[in-house]
């Protein structure tokens, strides 16, 4: 049987729910240039909110997820003023370590509260499935999918229509001429950490009825992250885009193709990464990540 | 503090103490703490010497994973000896660390963080990957018949301990912690100064790997079996930030102080608290934080007159995007 | 009549180099003024400070009656003070009609902007015509007039120009100035730092010169043109400059 059809399915599916998952630590880093170590938990707790949202009042994870993004927002929010804003002119290994603490925080906070036991919420649409031809499409991959697209749209419509968008976008690119603008810097951290976060419980949400939800999920997201965000460029949204699906394609092959593949596929990420930073280490779309 | 004789003079009458107690009041729980210790104190003092050049390690289980594997692996096919596999592992771990050095290039910060974190989990995947060598999720016991007793062991982690201290000292006194330091603060003007950042990086980061593997070389003489997730576990990335900061980072105590107070931490919540999954890491993020956003200094600070003795260097904003306008 | 905009007894700097060491100047409602001077005597930290960018460690800046300095950075534009920057600081991956809309954010610009935009494609049609190209790929006179573009788009009351002449060609030079010249004849007060003596004095009415962080010579632009005392402090520029940086 041909596998290419297939693949490409899979790997198109898979590289919108990873352009999800990146867009939010693309943005807030692009931003405040802080990268945020602690993203893979957002994407955790999305996960918990769901699932716990589904237990306790058999709230469907879709229907559930605008007010977990909401909160989401409000908690980055809450937690740039507290934590990040202090750090912000402070050396870079004092930022990386915060974040990583925030992170280590969140997740064993999370095994405490729901312990390590893998949870996972089943919705009617999760396992559900139907066939083009030879290709089988599975109905949670889809919606995941879809909604994926959708946040990631407006997000590109947000940064590029509105007056905070816009704002948004030229602090990164200016920080001293954002500040001439009379944009006003920290409230534009708060958000665009804010709305970082908000990206990653959604990316949480959905990943709650892809597989299983466990405290320490962040990790591997988070690590994943990273190879994309190198792969596509730091701090450009459109490579991030790029790199997730590129990483998607990588990972999808080498679970078709290499004997073991879906073991190895994990490794892809890592193996992108070096690869990336020794080859080219200015990612596909070139920003400076070395000197 | 760091460089001054009551700091020398204290460490080695307290490792003194330590080797009467142990030899003469051979109490095993008493042994696991002191080893406990020492293999963290070599840890912490190795992630504290990049960090001293500005480097930030997120994965320094990467190097301790790498050291236990070298250990047992080389002690069950030809069966070498501690000291051999010891050997053996510092020197898997500098080339190791000098590979990720010229890997990583002049790369900043902040990917050197990712690169490293990236690292020991593609090492655990690996490890994980190869069943033929490594046993994969089953695992690996070093053969019992080769194992020394515990005791001998603690002295060996013990000595090795001080003797990372003392290297930690020398690199103090040497022209590689100058070097060190410039990078640090900036490395575009180390580079003015005459100093070859690469070069130096190299050094640092080789010196660094292989005292880590080391570490992991002895604990895994002295834990007898593998696999990776015992030997690439977080929880050793964890602890070798976590001991330098609560210490005092940037200094020689600061990893010697914080390697203790985290063993007795930990101990602590474990006989108060009992062992509830995610608590002691909790708290070793709790630290992380509160250290980073109140102590930055870390208690060998505290005793030197607050945290706030030491100017902050400001971060330079990384150059992204060009500023000029230049085309592209 | 009082002064809008009133400096007195400025100091700032950086970390442990004071630059500016007790600047005193004042600029009056629809005035032209330039601050001249070498290098590095502390016109781009003045208009640092002024903005916002830069903290003063002392003094005051008296704006329309208001503690100009107790002002928060992002207000100072709303209350009516804009700059043009040195190196002109244009957002490159944005589009020239973008980096305009920017200029006017600030919720008092805001109303305004349609007819601000109006006004500045007016003054430049050259930015009418690159509207929807991204302003990095402009040539420097282009990007300049954009800078000058932003900062009226904020509705300003006054207008700080941070060296609008660097490195740009003489033809380009004379017909930025002839825009600022249309600029003051709406009865903008601006604040013109400038190394191109010649140009500066030949819009400003009065000027100032700077050395070492202070005011060393004021007078009109009739004056400032025949006084040796400037040529002097362009001559002596290293010196001062030396001594700002280890003061």
């Amino acid at each position: 049987m041909d596998l290419i059809p297939q693949l490409i399915v899979d790997a198109l599916l898979l590289g919108g729910i990873y352009t999800l998952m990146v867009i939010g630590l693309a943005l807030s880093f692009g931003v405040t240039r802080v990268i945020n170590f602690a993203h893979g938990e957002a994407v955790m707790l999305g996960a918990y909110g769901a699932f716990t949202v589904f237990v306790a009042f058999g709230v469907d994870p879709l229907i559930a997820m605008p007010v977990l993004m909401v909160a989401g927002c409000v908690l980055g929010m809450v937690l740039f003023k507290v934590a990040i804003a202090p750090v912000l002119k402070a050396p870079h290994v004092n930022q990386i370590l915060l974040t990583f603490g925030i992170g280590l925080v969140l997740q064993n906070l999370a095994l405490v509260i729901w312990s390590p036991d893998g949870r996972s919420v089943v919705p009617s649409y999760a396992y559900s499935s139907f066939e083009f031809g030879d290709v089988v499409v599975s109905g949670g991959r889809l919606i995941g999918f879809g909604i994926a697209a959708v946040l990631v749209l407006a997000l590109f419509f947000w940064l590029k229509r509105t007056e905070f968008g816009r704002a948004t976008r030229a602090l990164a690119e200016q920080h001293d001429a954002a500040v001439l603008m009379g944009i006003n810097v920290n409230q534009m951290y708060a958000l665009a950490f804010g709305l970082s976060v908000a990206l990653g419980v959604a990316t949480g949400v959905i990943l709650s009825f892809l597989g299983a939800i466990t405290p320490f999920m962040g990790f591997h997201i988070l690590v994943k992250g990273f190879a994309i965000i190198v792969l596509g460029g730091l701090g450009s949204i459109v490579g991030a885009v790029l790199g997730a699906f590129l990483l998607a394609f990588a990972e999808t092959a080498v679970s078709y193709y290499v004997p073991n593949g879906t073991g190895w596929a994990e490794a892809v990420a890592f193996l992108t990464l070096f690869l990336v930073l020794v080859l080219r280490p200015r990612g596909i779309i070139g920003q400076a990540v070395a000197d | 503090m760091l460089r001054s004789p009551y700091f020398m003079v204290g460490l080695g009458l307290l490792s003194a103490l330590a080797l009467v107690a142990s030899t003469f009041w051979n109490a095993p729980q008493l042994n696991d703490w002191l080893f406990r210790i020492s293999t963290l104190i070599i840890l912490a003092t190795s992630w504290n010497l990049m960090a001293n050049a500005g480097l930030v390690s997120l994965g320094h289980s990467a190097f301790w994973g790498v050291g236990s594997y070298t250990a047992v692996l080389a002690a069950n096919a030809f069966g070498g000896s501690v000291l051999l596999t010891f050997t053996l592992a510092l020197v898997v771990g500098g080339v190791m660390g000098a590979l990720l050095a010229l890997v990583t290039g002049s790369l900043k910060g902040i990917f050197f963080a990712i690169v490293t974190l990236a690292l020991s989990e593609g090492l655990r995947i690996c490890a994980l990957m190869v069943p033929e060598v490594t046993g994969g999720a089953v695992g690996l016991f070093l053969k019992q018949e080769l194992r020394p007793s515990q005791h001998t062991l603690y002295l060996f982690g013990a000595l090795a301990a001080v003797g990372s201290v003392v290297v930690a000292a020398v690199i103090a006194g040497s022209k590689l912690q100058f070097a060190s330091r410039a990078m640090r603060d900036n490395e575009a003007a180390a580079q003015m100064l005459g100093i070859a950042p690469r070069r130096q990086r190299l050094i640092v980061v080789a010196i660094s790997g292989a005292m880590a593997s080391a570490a992991g070389a002895i604990n895994a003489w002295y834990g007898g079996y593998l696999d990776p997730e015992v030997a690439f576990t977080l929880h050793n990335t964890i602890l070798s930030q976590i001991a330098p900061i609560l210490g005092g980072i940037h200094t020689i105590a600061g990893p010697v102080v914080g390697a203790v107070a985290i063993i007795a931490l930990s101990e602590g919540t474990r006989i108060w608290l009992g062992t509830m999954e995610g608590v002691s890491q909790l708290t070793f993020g709790l630290i992380l934080v509160v250290c980073i956003l109140f102590l930055p200094k870390g208690l060998v600070g505290l005793v030197q007159g607050g945290p706030n003795r030491r100017k902050p260097t400001p971060a330079p904003r990384l150059p992204l995007a060009s500023t000029q306008g230049a085309k592209p | 009549m009082s002064a809008l905009l009133e400096v007195s007894n400025l100091h700032a700097g950086y970390g442990e180099s004071a630059v500016l060491q007790g600047l005193d100047f004042e600029l009056g409602q629809g005035e032209v003024v330039c601050l001249l001077g070498a290098n590095g005597v502390g016109k781009t930290t003045t208009m640092g400070v002024l903005s916002g960018l830069v903290p003063a460690s002392e003094g005051r800046v008296r704006y329309d009656g208001i503690d100009l300095l107790a002002l928060p950075t992002h207000e100072r534009v709303s209350s009516g003070l804009a700059l043009s920057p040195e190196g002109r600081k244009v957002f490159p991956n944005l589009t020239v009609e973008e980096n305009l809309y920017l200029g006017s954010f600030n919720r008092n610009a805001r109303a305004h902007r349609m007819r601000k935009l109006d006004e500045v494609y007016a003054l430049f049609p050259r930015l009418a015509e690159r509207r929807t190209q991204s302003s990095g790929l402009m040539s420097g006179g282009e990007q300049q007039m954009l800078a000058l573009g932003r900062a009226l788009m904020s509705n300003p009351r006054v207008l700080l120009l941070d060296e609008p002449s660097l490195g740009l060609a003489p033809l380009v030079v004379q017909s930025v100035f002839a825009a600022i010249r249309a600029i003051a004849a709406t009865n903008i007060s601006i604040l013109l730092v400038e190394q191109n003596t010649h140009a500066a004095l030949s819009v400003a009415s009065r000027g100032y010169v700077m050395a070492a962080g202070r005011i060393v010579l004021a007078g009109d632009a009739a004056t400032l043109r025949e006084a040796p005392e400037l040529r002097d402090a362009f001559i002596g520029k290293a010196q001062s400059k030396g001594k700002a940086l280890h003061a």
